[in-house]
């Protein structure tokens, strides 16, 4: 009984023993605040030290989190967010070298001697073209080109009439092999006035 | 004092140094999409000069920002000519983090372009 009485007399000794000088480094740290009474009972003080500690401790177990919280919400968000842009650039860039090459198929067909010549003329651009890109390994098999050529009410080819050509190409997209998107570029030319 | 002021730091050195490393990757290659679209504009421009005003393409030729690696020319059928050219060019490297990539040639940049010449 004596030696419980003890242990329990020196355990408190030894908490009231560490707050005062927890007390002292907050006082010294922090000049401003008000030095606490001494009138203070014992009682008090244990419940303040309590509740500041437990304050201290909650505010510990915070530190950083912030940053943490920003990266794991943020960093899921950004790679979807990467993905679609990079799809959307690729397309972008699909669409401008698709117009290029409507531009240069229309050359291609009011240059021709007759219809059945010029659509061979768009064949042949098409497929060099569609060649080069396979030889560098970026088009796929299923990248090939349509197209559909109207002529107004016009005859095609006659001295200035006006063609138009519709290019459409079937591009995979980045983000999954059977999602794909159809390309499209469209160009208005006018057969040679003073063609012979 | 100075114990409290480096509270934290690990957490924030553990994100933030690969989520700087992860953010530079994100923009070189940003940097190179777009880089990729300047040049073959850049290409496109300049073979639709030379099938306008038949500057003759047999070998490398330079032109503004790149390198035309190879530009091959078939006849099309009922006359005239088709040009296909391919260049080469590297995109400008923003952070020495992408730097050991480029090196392996990752981000080098492919471009296509075609013209008629009459």
């Amino acid at each position: 009984m004596r030696e419980l009485l003890v242990s329990r007399f020196r355990a408190a000794k030894w908490r009231l023993t560490s707050f005062r000088t927890q007390t002292s480094k907050r006082s010294e740290s922090k000049p401003e605040s008000k030095p606490e009474p001494e009138s203070e009972s014992k009682s008090e003080s244990k419940s303040e030290s309590k509740s500041e500690s437990g304050t201290e401790s909650g505010t510990e177990s915070e530190n950083g989190s912030a940053v943490l919280e920003f990266v794991l919400i943020a960093t899921p968000l950004f790679i979807p967010t990467l993905l679609f842009f990079m799809s959307m650039q690729q397309v972008a860039n699909q669409e401008m070298q698709v117009e290029n090459l409507a531009r240069q198929a229309l050359r291609a067909f009011t240059t021709a001697e007759s219809v059945a010549q010029g659509h061979q003329r768009i064949n042949f651009v098409l497929d060099r073209y569609s060649e080069m890109e396979s030889s560098n390994g970026k088009s796929r098999s299923s990248d090939k080109f349509t197209y559909n050529i109207s002529c107004g009410g016009q005859k095609c080819l006659t001295p200035g009439s006006t063609v138009k050509i519709e290019l459409y190409r079937a591009v995979n997209a980045q983000l999954g092999e059977g999602d794909s998107r159809k390309v499209t570029a469209s160009a208005v030319g006018v057969v040679d006035k003073w063609r012979q | 004092m100075q114990r409290d002021h480096e509270e934290g730091s690990i957490e924030a050195g553990l994100t933030l140094i690969p989520t700087t490393a992860f953010f530079l990757l994100v923009l070189q290659l940003v940097v190179v999409g777009t880089y990729k679209t300047v040049e073959t504009l850049n290409l496109q421009s300049w073979l639709n000069k030379s099938a306008l005003f038949a500057i003759d393409g047999s070998s490398e030729t330079e032109y503004v920002g790149g390198k035309v690696n190879a530009i091959k020319s078939f006849q099309l059928p009922g006359g005239g000519e088709l040009l296909i050219a391919e260049s080469t060019s590297a995109p400008p490297v923003i952070s020495a983090f992408a730097a050991p990539l480029s090196e392996s040639g990752i981000f080098t940049v492919r471009s296509n372009a075609a013209a008629v010449r009459e």
